[in-house]
């Protein structure tokens, strides 16, 4: 099942931030092993995520660097830099504290407020 | 309407939304390698070619979005602030050349060729600046080799034409930029690769050298310069490259950057310790020039004693130079000084500045060279000014200070070069490097 747009619109950065914490990529590395990790609900389409990434490298938080791959063919390289590392920890801090809240909130119970 | 049904039909879309017809083919680069291994995925999975390329594209998303997204990613990055600084830096120096020649009779055509010259320099600059630089980066190695020996073989070419012409000695300015083509080309090639370039930076110095074996190609006022823009600029490309990991993360790298200085300081030794030749300290412009230092005031004229300064006011000339900031300074003190270095002072900063978000090692390395140059240029002459060390230190002017075009031309250039660099900043791609996997096979 693929994910409503909106919830992960929002979230890509994130995403794709940390599809590099653990090596540098190309980009269609980085679809793949998003709908793999996630089971096949991510399904980032490529067109969203080159401008995401050129976004990201213009920030500072990646670095790119083209490399020949096993197939001789050269592919650009993506790289988390330390700044991408601090805002990717931010990131999964802010995440974490939305979605216990949303979590909260959907599973319902006694609300304490105001008594 | 339809969309694109082949990866050939998708990428023109998709380039037909970026204005910019230099970052058109970088952008879209890596959207047709995606294509092609979507493609293949699929046809694995036992789809027929053009089944596969048609899901391809499909998995794509909408082509005018995507290219839109790009073009606004990739305009080039007009560097207006650093222009408008070149502008004041151009009209500083053709304020300067006048007011030294106000009131002679033939003013006016001083007007014409001074103006002429700030018009060259500044097309000069301009158009450098609008040229695509990674095209330097197809013949690195050759150009570095050229401007190397042009270097080496500059001081010749001075010396041929009987010392009129200062041609041959500026080329040794561009030393720092052959020494970053060489980084580049010679890039991935490992603690090797960078004993090839200490080599070739080590060249000019040995061929300037009093006594060298190569002494036939060494002219009367090259040594220093050469040993100085070596020591500077070109130990600054090469620690530059080894920092950016141009030849792989070795500690020896440091070492090997560390032994091309200590080289370059042997050369300077052996320059300026010989008997009779270069150890000529200035002493009686050194101890005028503490004076002045010592007795400048914050604006106005030095606060010296009369007597020994005499009736004439400092001589603020170029062709007469002295030391032409310590005139400055003697004549309208340390805010006088201040505002004649801020057009470069500020160039060099900002300059630097920004060169650190440049991702492109080819820009970084072309944009050290050209700022390594210019700061050296102005710090060895502030220095050589204030301290009276006339001629040891630099032949060359303050930058965009000088008296001739030659030096402003040169400086221009430089200036264009780095401009280059910075609006391409978007853009900028080095060329990919084998994996050292394949590089060990082969």
């Amino acid at each position: 099942m693929e994910a409503d747009k909106s919830l992960v619109s929002g979230s890509m950065a994130l995403l794709v931030l940390k599809l590099l914490e653990d090596g540098d990529k190309y980009g269609y590395q980085m679809t793949s092993e998003l709908k793999a990790r996630s089971e096949d609900v991510f399904h980032l389409k490529a067109g969203t995520l080159y401008p995401l990434l050129h976004t990201l490298e213009e920030k500072g938080l990646v670095t790119a660097y083209e490399r020949e791959a096993a197939a001789g063919k050269p592919r650009r390289y993506y790289h988390l830099t330390k700044e991408g590392q601090a805002v990717l920890r931010e990131k999964e801090a802010a995440w974490h504290t939305y979605a216990d809240a949303v979590g909260r909130v959907l599973r319902g119970g006694a609300c304490s407020a105001g008594t | 309407m339809p969309g694109p049904e082949t990866i050939r039909d998708y990428l023109d879309t998709v380039t037909a939304q970026i204005r910019w017809k230099r970052a058109r083919a970088v952008a879209v680069r890596e959207l047709g390698t995606h294509l092609e291994d979507q493609r293949n995925e699929f046809q694995a999975e036992g789809h027929s070619p053009e089944e596969a390329e048609r899901l391809a594209v499909e998995e794509m998303g909408d082509p005018v979005a995507v290219g839109t997204d790009l073009d606004r990613l990739h305009r080039p990055k007009s560097q207006w602030k650093m222009l408008c600084l070149l502008a004041a830096a151009l009209g500083l120096w053709l304020v300067l050349r006048l007011a030294e020649r106000w009131g002679v009779s033939y003013w006016n055509e001083y007007v014409v060729s001074f103006g002429g010259i700030v018009l060259l320099a500044a097309g000069l600059a301009a158009g450098i600046y609008l040229l695509d630089y990674t095209l330097l980066a197809k013949a690195a190695l050759p150009l570095a080799v050229l401007l190397t020996a042009a270097a080496a073989l500059g001081g010749r070419l001075q010396f041929q034409l009987g010392c009129t012409h200062d041609l041959g000695q500026y080329i040794i300015l561009l030393l720092p930029m052959a020494m970053a083509l060489a980084v580049y080309g010679l890039r991935s090639r490992g603690t090797g690769g960078l004993a090839l370039c200490c080599l070739l930076g080590l060249l000019p110095a040995v061929c300037y050298l009093p006594g060298s074996p190569l002494r036939f190609l060494w002219a009367l006022w090259g040594a220093p310069p050469v040993l100085w823009v070596s020591l500077f600029g070109v130990t600054g490309v090469l620690a530059a490259g080894v920092r950016l990991g141009a030849f792989g993360a070795r500690r020896r790298n440091w070492l090997l950057v560390a032994a091309y200085g200590a080289a370059v300081l042997v050369c300077l030794a052996v320059t300026f310790l010989r008997p009779g030749q270069w150890l000529y300290m200035p002493q009686e412009e050194m101890t005028w020039a503490q004076e002045i230092v010592s007795h400048a005031k914050l604006a106005g004229m030095v606060g010296l004693d009369p007597a020994l300064m005499g009736d004439v006011r400092l001589e603020l000339d170029f062709r007469r130079y002295h030391g032409y900031l310590l005139a400055v300074l003697a004549n309208y003190g340390w805010l006088g000084l201040a505002l004649i270095q801020a057009p470069a002072a500020a160039i060099l900063i900002f300059g630097w500045r920004k060169l650190r978000r440049q991702a492109s090692l080819l820009g970084r390395l072309l944009g050290t060279a050209a700022l390594a140059t210019l700061t050296w240029q102005a710090a060895a002459v502030l220095v050589q000014d204030l301290a009276g060390l006339r001629g040891m230190l630099t032949c060359f002017p303050y930058p965009f200070l000088s008296d001739g075009g030659t030096a402003l031309a040169v400086d221009c250039a430089l200036l264009g070069l780095l401009l280059s660099v910075l609006r391409e900043e978007s853009i900028a791609r080095d060329a990919p490097v084998p994996q050292p996997s394949q590089t060990e096979a082969a």
